[in-house]
């Protein structure tokens, strides 16, 4: 049995090896950064930068407006993968496929992806022709608040396929009689999906719902792309203002930054990981 | 056991000796006394078997050949009479050059060797020949002419004949490989020119790059049959992705067939001085002030140092020494393969050659390197500080990231340098501010720069205006620029109010509006708004002017009466003249006014001067030497011109040391038209040299003007209208060129986009104002 666990760790070892490395060393540095002044003489200031940061009208902003786009973001594709999933499972023939095609754009790079949504939702692109057949005013998707949408678009559209095959993998594993036994009690569709397909597959749906939370949180590098280190104030994020910091050398506040939001955050998954349905699909 | 105690002993024997051995001999000769125009000046040296001969000159032209042997003290005279002329122009020039005994027929302008004997290339005719000396004179013996002159010297359409700068010289058995930079009809081209020294004839060697304008290329002797030759790519010598300095590609080249057999690879941003020595298998050459060494299909070796970078070919190697010699010194370096040294010094954006050159004096075993890696952005300089890396940095307040790096505690404290709080004691209250931080001083301050405002009063003058025309803010500059446009241009169609270059005045006076509206917030101290009033004044004033009454496109390259026109025409005004930094505009105001321009009716005048901050890595592991180091920067501003920007406490004018060997000079000169004249029996030459004695008279009784270099008056002026003004530029958007501050990169891109009309200034005004309030807020 020993042998056994010791091998088993051994198996484990460069993994673990690589995770204090680059994650747990890393974490426990940046609290060391985070208590620090920063200067050459680097002096313990405990939680002075932390209320400094916490203060400061732009970590704020970055806060708002980033728990602003998960909100828009997370849930929406939690609910479309899920629907999704559920949709494909009724399809005897060409689920596959169809499956392969909507994981598609999580293939692809973003870089390309942007590109195309820069075409698309350009002043002259084909949203605002579409809008103006139709007979609307043609609207500055690329500028101020307007942003937001283009980018939840692409959220959704990048990371839908891989949500939908988390929950699809759940979903195959949920015994028919299940539904059987439903249909002969008359229970619909929308009834099947969420008393019966949703409790089964609840753990998956709490990794899928974390997964998109956290996915979410790291929407960045799109706007950063279309809207640069200073974009409307409606979508600067808090990953801009940690970037902005970092360029400036001002890594206590980053690391401020960034711990104070994964409290947040930790706080947010155990309260839902508290709860029992998660832990426990079978009893509720 | 015997045996093993005998190899340990021998071992440690050794290696207490190495740091001995490493340690590399030095001499200087010819060391350029700053300002003394009698010291002595390496122009060119070759070997000839066991001896180097060196071309030598000073300022007043006199030159002679001089020859060294290792185990000398110093070069010995051997050629009195040589003539080293390396850019007479023409043979008239040339033997108005020539002092007595020396022939302008065997003028010198390059010596080269076979091994066996010293040979020469005249610096207008194409002649090659051989020269002996003995008793202390020089005799000639011609060998060929070069048959193809535009092969060789830049020919210039006017009849002058230049020497193109930097041309190196491989000897290859009976031919010689000149390779240079030869400007013609085509443009700038890199020639390699195989010339016979049978009979003169020359050709491009046939390589596919012999005739080359892409090319950055060296060369040197090799063997009998081939020459080296290192090469790079102009346009692809450096991968801004890795931030790498692509290779030069090393040849082994045959000069009659052009085959080409690779040697090797220099990785380095600069190759020059190469030269190959067959006893040891090595090409030599320097990078930066590092003499590297490079065997074939090996890489490359350090085999010494050099106490401040060089920038000619001007090397040799003989026996264990390497020699390089530049205008200030001949430098002598003993080589050591594997050269190491615990000692160094490694700087980063200095360019301090006389503060190398004096440090090199006090420390001469102490190498000063420059940083070779490329650092893009703040956090890169960082890791590469707290590594020790690098001991010096160089840092633009404007144009750099100076102020981030102090605040941080990044810069080390000076001041236990009694030398360094002296000088910075003494300066102007705004470059004192930057230099101490917490009450220490932690940076000295260089390079003091602004350019400003000047009228040209004798253009003024000449299309009826005077000095009280002339606008002192940029509001009436515009209205300035459209009378003349609407009422002035046509009938003066030979001045313009300013030299443009391909761009519109509205372009090319773009920047400058913007650029003095940030700075009116830098000199004020005042959050930088762009939703102003004042603004919106001065861009509708950039906006409303008019110019095309008097602008002119840029000719065509080649259109030689088309450029005579354009740059014939006479300016009345110009911004791009010094008002901080440089004193000539002071020494000149009888011709040029300067206009301490503001920007609107309303605001006052401020100079804005950009400032150059040199500091110590606190994570330096040669703190000591560093110190010294900069103590020399500051020795080495001391008596020179930038001591009179940058401090207040200065009294005395500045004399021009070179002001009694200008005046027997043109003494001279005088002395010898007059003679010419008496001489001469042309008519028209007679004419001619008469106009020329008088323009020369004319100068010589103007001569007093030039005796100082700073005069009382240029200090006084200086010190009570423009020091009283100064502010230091700070780092903004406009100047800030870090690839990784986006912001910068952002709101610039709006300026353009502004400049070209495709947004609206209350666009622009909404846009850049939101940045900057995001920026300003995130900093609180």
């Amino acid at each position: 049995m020993f042998r056994k666990k010791k091998i088993v760790f051994l198996l484990l070892l460069p993994g673990l090896l690589g995770l204090l490395a680059f994650y747990v060393v890393p974490f426990f540095g940046g609290i060391y950064f985070s208590v620090m002044d920063g200067t050459f003489e680097n002096q313990f200031v405990g939680i002075d930068n932390y209320v400094r940061v916490f203060q400061n009208r732009m970590f704020q902003l970055g806060l708002k407006n980033t728990w602003t786009l998960s909100l828009m973001c997370a849930p929406t594709i939690w609910l479309l993968s899920f629907l999704l999933a559920a949709m494909l499972k009724t399809l005897k023939e060409r689920s596959t496929t169809f499956r392969n095609l909507l994981l598609l754009p999580y293939l692809m790079p973003s870089s390309a992806m942007l590109l195309i949504w820069l075409i698309m939702f350009d002043y002259g692109g084909v949203w605002n022709r579409l809008a103006v057949a139709l007979g609307y005013e043609r609207v500055l998707w690329l500028e101020g608040s307007a942003l937001r949408f283009p980018i939840v678009l692409l959220y959704v559209w990048k990371n839908l396929g891989f949500s939908m095959v988390l929950f699809s993998s759940a979903l195959s594993a949920v015994h028919p009689s299940l539904y059987e036994y439903a249909s002969l009690e008359g229970a619909g569709w929308w009834t099947q999906a969420f008393r019966i397909t949703l409790p089964q597959v609840w753990p998956t749906a709490f990794l899928v719902f974390v997964l998109a939370w956290v996915n979410a949180f790291k929407i960045f590098k799109e706007v950063y792309f279309i809207g640069g280190s200073y974009p409307a104030e409606e979508i600067y994020t808090l990953q801009h203002y940690m970037n902005n910091k970092f360029s400036r050398l001002e890594y206590q506040d980053v690391t401020s930054a960034a711990y104070m939001f994964e409290l947040g955050v930790m706080v947010l998954f155990a309260m839902m990981y508290l709860s029992k349905a998660v832990r426990s699909p079978s009893e509720s | 056991m015997k045996t093993i105690r005998t190899n340990l002993l021998c071992i440690l024997a050794l290696a207490l000796l190495l740091p001995v051995l490493s340690l590399a001999d030095t001499a200087v000769f010819f060391e350029n006394q700053e300002s003394d125009y009698s010291s002595l000046h390496v122009a060119d040296m070759t070997r000839v078997g066991d001896t180097v001969y060196m071309l030598v000159e000073d300022d007043a032209q006199s030159s002679g050949l001089y020859a060294w042997k290792e185990g000398q003290e110093a070069p010995e005279k051997v050629g009195d009479n040589i003539f080293l002329a390396q850019y007479a122009g023409n043979m008239e020039n040339l033997n108005g050059q020539a002092q007595d005994g020396q022939d302008p027929a065997h003028a010198v302008a390059r010596i080269f060797s076979d091994g066996e004997s010293l040979y020469a290339l005249h610096p207008l005719s194409g002649l090659i020949f051989r020269i002996s000396v003995e008793n202390g004179q020089a005799s000639y013996e011609d060998v060929c002419t070069v048959s193809d002159l535009s092969l060789v010297y830049n020919l210039d359409g006017n009849d002058y004949v230049y020497l193109p700068g930097e041309a190196q010289i491989a000897v290859c058995g009976d031919a010689i490989v000149w390779s240079s930079i030869i400007w013609n009809e085509e443009g700038q081209n890199m020639l390699l020119t195989r010339i016979s020294l049978s009979d003169g004839k020359a050709e491009l060697v046939p390589t596919e790059t012999a005739n080359s304008s892409d090319m950055n290329r060296t060369a040197c002797s090799y063997t009998a049959d081939a020459f080296l030759m290192a090469e790079r790519d102009w346009e692809h010598d450096y991968d801004s992705e890795t931030g790498e300095w692509k290779p030069y590609q090393v040849y082994e080249v045959n000069p009659v067939t052009g085959e080409k057999t690779l040697f090797g690879e220099i990785k380095s941003s600069n190759v020059s001085g190469m030269r190959y020595d067959p006893e040891k298998h090595t090409l030599f050459y320097l990078d930066g002030t590092k003499i590297m060494g490079l065997r074939r299909g090996e890489a490359a070796v350090q085999w010494g140092f050099i106490p401040s970078s060089i920038y000619t070919s001007t090397t040799e190697v003989i026996g264990g020494t390497f020699l390089a010699a530049d205008w200030n010194a001949c430098y002598l370096r003993n080589l050591t393969e594997n050269f190491r040294t615990d000692n160094e010094l490694t700087t980063y954006g200095v360019y301090q050659r006389e503060a190398s050159r004096q440090f090199a004096k006090q420390y001469p075993d102490v190498p000063v390197y420059t940083y070779d890696g490329s650092l893009n952005g703040n956090e890169n300089v960082l890791e590469t500080m707290r590594a020790g890396d690098i001991d010096i940095i160089s840092m633009n307040i404007a144009y750099g990231s100076y102020e981030t790096f102090r605040d941080k505690g990044y810069c080390m404290d000076l001041s236990g340098s009694k030398v360094i709080t002296d000088y910075i004691s003494r300066l102007y209250d705004p470059f004192k501010a930057e230099a101490v931080y917490k009450d220490r001083v932690v940076a000295i301050p260089t390079g003091a720069y602004s350019s400003g405002w000047y009228a040209f009063n004798e253009a003024l003058e000449s299309v009826g205006l005077s000095r009280e025309d002339v606008p002192t803010n940029l509001v009436d500059l515009s209205e300035f620029l459209n009378e003349w446009n609407d009422d002035y241009a046509e009938d003066h169609p030979d001045v313009v109010p300013m030299m443009l270059y391909g761009n519109s005045t509205r372009q090319t006076l773009a920047y400058t509006y913007l650029e003095k509206y940030l700075k009116e917030f830098d000199a004020t101290g005042k959050e930088l708004r762009f939703d102003t009033e004042e603004f919106r004044t001065v861009m509708q004033a950039l906006d409303s002017i008019r110019s095309d009454n008097y602008e002119l496109e840029m000719p065509e390259d080649g259109d030689d009466e088309a450029w005579e026109s354009f740059w014939s025409r006479g300016e009345l005004l110009s911004q791009d003249y010094s008002v901080v930094g440089d004193w000539y505009p002071y020494g000149n105001r009888e011709n040029m006014t300067f206009i301490p321009m503001t920007l609107t009716p309303d605001t006052e005048y401020h100079e804005g001067v950009t400032l150059n901050m040199v500091f110590i890595n606190p994570w330096s592991k040669h703190q000591d030497l560093a110190v010294a180091y900069l103590e020399c920067l500051v020795e080495s501003i001391l008596g020179t011109q930038e001591e009179y920007t940058m401090c207040a406490d200065m009294t005395e004018p500045l004399e021009n040391p070179s002001f009694d060997r200008m005046v027997e000079s043109i003494n001279e000169y005088i002395a010898q038209l007059r003679e010419n004249l008496d001489t001469v029996e042309d008519d028209e030459q007679k004419e001619i040299l008469a106009q020329l004695l008088e323009e020369e008279e004319k100068y010589a009784g103007q001569m007093e003007q030039y005796r100082y270099t700073i005069s009382e008056e240029a200090l006084k002026y200086y010190q009570e209208e423009i020091a009283s003004h100064i502010f230091v530029v700070h780092s903004n958007f406009l100047y800030n060129f870090d690839p990784n501050d986006q912001a910068s990169s952002e709101i610039q891109s709006l300026v353009s986009r502004l400049m070209d009309g495709q947004i609206e200034l209350e666009q622009f005004i909404r846009e850049a104002d939101g940045k900057v309030r995001m920026m300003q807020w995130e900093n609180e």
